[in-house]
């Protein structure tokens, strides 16, 4: 018995050197797919499950949420009409130039298939998704790829303490964000003299890979000790992860 | 063993298979060995780690709860308990960063508690294949 043991354990050990040095890939592509769809399936069809002890938790916000959702409804169909105008004439504009501006990021679409830790997209290596491309949903920042295997990858989110995302506020107050025990978001390493307040909103500054301007999120609360160098304060992140099944992925042309 | 893989890694970052594992080699001793070791396998394959790394992780812990078979066999239900929230406990911080989770905390406790009971009316479990001391 204590053969089968040491045989399992080294085979183990085997198995974690060669998939280091990637001698497995060719082992691991034929089952990439099958995983996929399992995961995809499983987590589409738990979307309702997933969503309820977020909805349990957090009660009396949603229900606010829905309140200020149905005026900003009321206030979007406005919107619509005359940004319905604007795009023909924009439209219009462009023809007459005959140059239409060319975007400085392309934009990857996928779908979410699991969110535990990390979120899992149903992109990979072979559609252009590369370690360290910004993830975005809308303006919303929510992370960073950490991994990318042929046909799917891993996502590092924004409550991540692997994440350093350099950030500014509309103050322009500049520190690094990061995340805390897969719960709250950080705004770290920020100079005690720079302005710093609750309700500031927080945007990427466009260095280390991600695009300038995407949201982060607000300052909640604020933690400054005078005799410490840096100053922190916790972000309301704007990303609402359950409720993800689209999000983009973001690459520099 | 396939639904608690599944639903680690898509939806809920708690070590279901780790717990299980346990359990397994609780009741089947030895024999669960291979399984571990294939659930192991599974795990990293569904999330992405490296291959090999949970398989490891979870063939110690089961060498140390054969090692330390003959105090589980006396069902000290504080002994077990206490084994299977550090195991949990350190695990779900190093893959998961939790840390005092208080809804996995309760949900460690109910799965362990439910899995220890059905452990007491299991009669054909081992721990090893010594026979257990004549009192």
């Amino acid at each position: 018995m204590k053969k089968t043991f040491f045989l399992l354990v080294l085979s183990s050990l085997i198995l974690i050197l060669l998939d280091y040095l990637t001698y497995l890939n060719f082992l691991k592509k034929p089952l990439e797919n099958p995983i996929i769809y399992v995961k995809k399936t499983v987590y589409t069809k738990s979307a309702d499950f997933r969503f309820l002890p977020h909805l349990l938790a957090n009660y009396k916000s949603v229900t606010e949420k829905l309140d200020s959702y149905e005026e900003n409804r009321r206030s979007l169909i406005e919107l619509q009409v005359t940004l319905d105008e604007l795009k023909n004439e924009n439209d219009s504009l462009r023809k007459q130039l005959g140059s239409p501006l060319p975007p400085d990021y392309l934009f990857i679409p996928a779908r979410v298939i699991a969110w535990s830790r990390y979120l899992e997209l149903d992109i990979g290596f072979k559609d252009g998704v590369r370690e360290g491309m910004a993830v975005v949903e809308g303006r919303t920042l929510i992370g960073s790829v950490n991994k990318a295997a042929d046909f799917r990858s891993r996502v590092l989110l924004l409550t991540d303490e692997d994440i350093a995302v350099p950030a500014i506020t509309d103050r322009g107050t500049r520190g690094i964000v990061s995340g805390r025990f897969n719960k709250t978001v950080l705004f770290d390493q920020v100079l005690q003299k720079d302005p710093l307040f609750i309700d500031d909103l927080l945007l990427t500054s466009g260095e280390a890979n991600y695009p300038p301007n995407l949201i982060i999120g607000k300052i909640s609360h604020i933690q400054s000790d005078d005799a410490a160098v840096y100053k922190q304060a916790t972000v309301e992140s704007e990303a609402d992860i359950p409720l993800f099944k689209k999000v983009f992925v973001v690459e520099r042309t | 063993m396939v639904l608690a893989i599944i639903i680690e890694t898509v939806f809920l970052s708690f070590p279901f298979t780790l717990l299980l594992s346990m359990v397994a080699v609780m009741l089947l001793g030895r024999k669960s060995l291979w399984l571990v070791f294939l659930a192991g396998i599974s795990l990293d394959l569904f999330s992405l780690r490296l291959l090999g790394l949970d398989s490891l992780i979870f063939l110690l812990v089961a060498a140390l709860i054969l090692r330390y078979s003959r105090k589980f066999q006396l069902q000290s239900v504080w002994y077990v308990l206490s084994f299977i929230f550090t195991a949990v406990g350190l695990y779900s911080l190093y893959f998961y960063q939790q840390f005092f989770n208080l809804l996995y905390l309760l949900l460690t406790l109910i799965l362990s508690v439910s899995l220890m009971y059905f452990l007491s009316f299991s009669v054909n479990y081992e721990y090893t294949d010594k026979k257990p001391l004549a009192v």
